[in-house]
């Protein structure tokens, strides 16, 4: 392996965690989150000679991330030969942490898509600064509409 | 103001209870290992092409062993009933390899789940196990026979210490063998479900 190739997979590594919880998030089963997560990383590799640390690898990983899963047409099967998974299925095991896991998607997945991206980096404790910059918003927009995502958060609960 | 302060304070503790479900979904992910599942199954299937070509190997020798049992047996001028014997127990030997071949289907590890690939993997070393309960209790009755029945005739009895020895060796490292990679297949599964601590 080379080092671009050995960076690449620490970064992957490091960040594998965000990058297949937004892949969950967006998923109606395991086959898509799957499908997602390839197309994720896919992108991230197209993506990494261009990627000119103007903002963190954390930032740029959450945008990808985010950017594919709004976007992505899920009926592509361009990489099925390279198709990666994580080893465990959130939407089918039957140990308690997943059903948990499965409740947290329903509540975050009746959202819009665009409004998903926003909570989940809301609930991640980035500043709304950082959040915009993500999804490509002004400051101002992003709080008018995380005032109405809580709102119809709230809404659901009751 | 009552209930604006209960409203903020419900609100607040479903905030805290999402980062929390969130913080634990990014745990839980961070110890998972990213797999690519299509490349494991060819793996795990050269290795059950491996046992299936010596499933078939097995199934040809015993089949060849059934006549060659009945001539050899009396051509030496041991009893016929010694020749019966090993023709049935190469028989069962043959039908029991057909079984065992059919555990293990090349369609299993394309279409299967992983818990369905380990289950037959493990049923296919389990039955690798209960044959030694036939295959010894044969082995020792023919030993038996043998020496009973080739009493003063010194090269005959050479070259059953001869065959003894070498079909001893080779029985034990091709069982060995079969049930390594057997064996290999299940922890490739394990692994993959056992990194979640199930």
């Amino acid at each position: 392996m080379n080092d671009k190739e050995q960076l690449f997979t620490d970064i992957v590594k490091q960040h594998k965690s965000t990058i297949y919880s937004v892949c969950f998030m967006f998923a109606n089963n395991a086959h898509e989150a799957d499908d997602l997560f390839s197309e994720v990383l896919m992108r991230l590799w197209q993506g990494f000679d261009s990627f000119e640390q103007r903002s963190s690898v954390a930032t740029w990983v959450w945008r990808v991330s985010l950017n594919t899963c709004i976007s992505c047409n899920r009926k592509s099967k361009r990489y099925a030969d390279l198709k990666v998974e994580m080893g465990r299925n959130l939407f089918t095991d039957t140990d308690s942490e997943s059903r948990q896991m499965r409740q947290l998607h329903d509540r975050i997945h009746r959202l819009q898509p665009f409004d998903r991206a926003i909570v989940l980096l809301w609930l991640e404790n980035m500043s709304y600064e950082e959040i915009a910059a993500i999804v490509g918003i002004s400051v101002k927009n992003l709080s008018v509409r995380l005032y109405r995502i809580k709102e119809e958060m709230k809404k659901m609960s009751n | 103001m009552n209930t604006n302060m209960n409203m903020n304070s419900n609100e607040s503790s479903q905030l805290k209870e999402l980062r929390e479900q969130v913080e634990q979904l990014r745990r839980m992910l961070g110890k998972e290992e990213i797999v690519n599942q299509k490349m494991m199954r060819r793996v795990m299937r050269s290795k059950a092409d491996v046992l299936r070509r010596r499933s078939v190997v097995l199934i040809v020798v015993a089949i060849l062993l059934i006549p060659y049992s009945l001539w050899a047996l009396s051509f030496l001028g041991l009893p016929p009933v010694m020749g019966y014997v090993t023709a049935a127990f190469a028989l069962v030997a043959a039908i029991y390899d057909a079984l065992l071949l059919s555990q293990l289907p090349a369609s299993l590890f394309t279409r299967g789940t992983l818990l369905e690939i380990s289950a037959a993997a493990v049923r296919y070393k389990k039955m690798h196990i209960y044959w030694l309960f036939v295959a010894i209790p044969f082995l020792l009755f023919f030993v038996w026979m043998f020496f009973r029945f080739a009493e003063g005739n010194a090269p005959m009895r050479i070259g059953m210490y001869v065959g003894l020895g070498v079909g001893a060796i080779v029985g034990c490292r091709t069982l060995a063998n079969t049930l390594r990679t057997t064996q290999e297949i299940i922890d490739q599964i394990d692994d993959l479900r056992g990194s979640a601590g199930e």
